[in-house]
């Protein structure tokens, strides 16, 4: 586009990198969060603060649980939209698949099915003739847990990371699969840009200019984190491919269906009902002689999904997963038997080599295997990527706003409190939701629609907080509102961690030392550390705020050289 | 972009022009090409789930690099012929073959 090859993928870099980093620090921040999410709604849902559970016995825990499964009230509207005529009472509907799904860190185990309905369709070509149910229950009794707890960690920051909760036709993907896109063009164009890779691993030089110290940062995360970055971005496209590339359910529909059909012929797996009732055998017994074919497979392992397709008819089987706890690729091993008799129907082979690359390329993104230190090491991946992409917006700033300063043009004083609205702002939000889960009371009528408003309203304060305090970045300063937000980021982190202490008992002593649960003690200390990190930030902010204020200028006689000279003295 | 002054200030809609070219034409070829590679490789007798996870895995970087391209190369007339054409010829051929293999 310009004149040279690489001045081209420098415009790329810059102005790319510019519009869709605001969507990526999202992307990484909340993803870094995911990591811990199961963790995460440990904390925000006090009740459920007990030990990880394995998956329970179907026939005594599961069976009444789903007995008394009806069909969700927001899938029964959604689903009313879309059929010719009055959907019949929930409590008629026969219930004709379910599952049940747990990983090694779930106190509470996931369940849910698909209810039948005698209604068309309005639209032919929609096939889906089901009204969705599911619930969260405690595995240990069966007790279905209150809905309407937010599961801070796993439904709100975990979809934050991937569709930044904008379901409006699904453009929150597709705006997150532009900016992994941008993510993958930022690295190769960042590469090309500067050559001199492998210096720049040992290049940070904190007391130069902010200029330069901001460009060292950006350039040494963005090296050293590189393959983390690109396997992300990366993985991220190939996980949502059928959001990205529909092809299967638009112009291959029907050779997919066709293969479709090839495949069940082949593995024997009914595909459709045969409309002739049948009863359910133990699922025990078929569980226990999952777990004896994996052990003699030297594959032992505990369940992880348990499904039942056409549940109550003849064709119906049952298919028992492996968790995938111990290795990197995805749940499988799947077993799967004959519902009415339990026998044994099909044993998923081994799988082909392009299918081992893609569960080992997903797996390793979504970790389900149980490794701490990995998990801690992706959390710090994700934060580097944080830094790398907020040092790219501070090095933007710096590098124009002395410019812009002379020529009055607003640029970097927008960029600016965007960039302070992606960074304390985000955390901001984030941080706000959880005392807000603590703060108000367990009863409240919507208690989670409170939590996401305050989510959304204190980041909407924190960007009219930066813009309206952004007036000296046009004089080429600093924004106060950067030092503000880090101050109260720090006074949000600890009320929180006190506010789960109040109200809940739990304190890190009790957390760390007496009664051992790390889920709470974790978050809690990230909390403390996220406010000590603060304090620091905004410190280091107030001196440089002080030493680039006029008055020194003025005192040292030369624009600019009075705060270089602090900012050196200082380091 | 072949014919303007300031070659280091690209005009607005000349950045609109580039940028409708890297993302719409780079989709359209790279729709083109995963559906004509799936079922090229099914006509060969590859599994289709087998073709379509292989394909999906290459799609992505295809599309980087067609979205990298879009920028470095010179005439904007070739980006979209490339891009457009070879992604409308590509999605037809796909068509055909798929209505040929199901018979």
């Amino acid at each position: 586009m310009l004149s040279n090859f690489r001045l081209s993928m420098t415009w790329v870099h810059t102005w790319f990198g510019l519009v869709l980093g605001f969507v990526l620090m999202a992307c990484f921040f909340f993803g870094a969060l995911s990591v811990f999410d199961r963790e995460i709604d440990r904390w925000a849902i006090p009740e459920t603060r007990f030990p990880a559970q394995p998956m329970p016995s179907f026939d005594t825990v599961l069976k009444p649980v789903f007995d008394k499964l009806r069909a969700h009230p927001d899938d029964m509207a959604a689903t009313a939209d879309r059929v010719i005529g009055e959907l019949p009472h929930p409590d008629t509907m026969p219930l004709e698949s379910l599952y049940a799904y747990t990983t090694h860190r779930d106190p509470v185990l996931s369940i849910g099915g698909e209810f039948g309905i005698p209604n068309k369709p309005k639209d032919a070509s929609d096939e889906h003739q089901h009204v969705h149910g599911w619930a969260t229950i405690d595995p240990r009794d069966g007790t279905v847990l209150p809905e309407d707890r937010l599961k801070i960690g796993s439904n709100w920051f975990y979809p934050m990371h991937y569709s930044l909760q904008w379901h409006w036709q699904n453009i929150g993907y597709w705006v997150v699969g532009l900016a992994a896109l941008v993510m993958l063009a930022a690295l190769v164009t960042g590469v090309i840009m500067h050559r001199k890779i492998f210096r720049e691993f040992f290049t940070f030089r904190p007391h130069k200019r902010t200029q330069r110290s901001t460009l060292d940062l950006h350039n040494l995360t963005g090296v050293v984190a590189l393959p983390f970055h690109f396997f992300f971005a990366f993985t991220g496209l190939v996980i949502f491919n059928g959001i990205y590339l529909p092809l299967e359910e638009t112009m291959l529909k029907p050779m997919h269906d066709h293969a479709e059909v090839l495949e069940a012929q082949h593995t024997g797996l009914p595909h459709e009902a045969a409309e002739i009732a049948a009863p359910l055998a133990s699922v025990d017994a078929m569980v226990a002689e999952a777990k004896r074919r994996w052990a003699a497979r030297d594959v032992a392992g505990e369940v992880g999904l348990l499904t039942i397709n056409h549940l109550g008819d003849i064709n119906g089987y049952v298919s028992i997963y492996r968790a995938g706890s111990d290795r990197v690729a995805l749940v499988g091993e799947a077993i799967h038997f004959k519902a009415s008799t339990g026998e044994v129907l099909r044993e998923d082979p081994p799988r082909s080599v392009v299918s081992d690359i893609n569960e080992f390329l997903t797996g390793l993104h979504l970790q389900h295997f149980k490794h701490w230190l990995l998990r801690w090491l992706y959390v710090l991946g994700g934060l580097l990527g944080c830094v790398c992409i907020a040092t790219g917006f501070l090095f933007f700033v710096e590098k124009r706003k002395q410019q812009h300063a002379k020529t009055g043009v607003q640029g970097s004083r927008i960029v600016d409190a965007l960039a302070v609205t992606t960074v304390t702002g985000m955390v901001i939000a984030a941080v706000a939701m959880l005392v807000a889960n603590r703060l108000l009371p367990a009863d409240l009528e919507g208690k989670g629609d409170w939590e996401q408003n305050i989510f959304w309203g204190a980041w909407v304060l924190a960007l009219l907080h930066a813009l309206l305090r952004s007036a000296p970045v046009a004089q080429a300063r600093i924004n106060p509102a950067w030092r503000e937000q880090c101050w109260m980021l720090a006074v949000l982190s600890v009320t929180a961690v006190l506010s789960n202490w109040t109200s809940t008992g739990d304190h890190l002593v009790k957390t760390v030392f007496v009664e051992t649960y790390w889920p709470v003690a974790g978050l809690d200390l990230s909390l403390l550390a996220t406010a000590l990190l603060s304090v620091v930030a905004a410190r280091k902010l107030a001196y440089r705020e002080r030493s680039m204020s006029p008055a020194v200028e003025r005192a040292s006689g030369t624009n600019g050289i009075g705060a270089l000279a602090g900012e050196m003295k200082h380091g | 972009m072949t014919t303007h002054q300031d070659k280091r200030k690209p005009s607005g809609m000349a950045i609109f022009n580039r940028v409708a070219a890297a993302l719409l034409g780079g989709y359209l070829f790279t729709w083109g090409f995963s559906a004509f590679s799936i079922t090229g490789l099914v006509a060969l007798g590859v599994d289709f789930h087998e073709s379509q996870t292989a394909i999906m895995l290459l799609s992505f970087l295809v599309f980087l690099g067609l979205f990298l391209w879009s920028f470095a190369a010179a005439s904007l007339t070739r980006v979209w012929a490339v891009l457009g054409g070879g992604g409308a010829v590509m999605t037809s051929v796909a068509w055909a073959l798929q209505r040929a293999l199901l018979g």
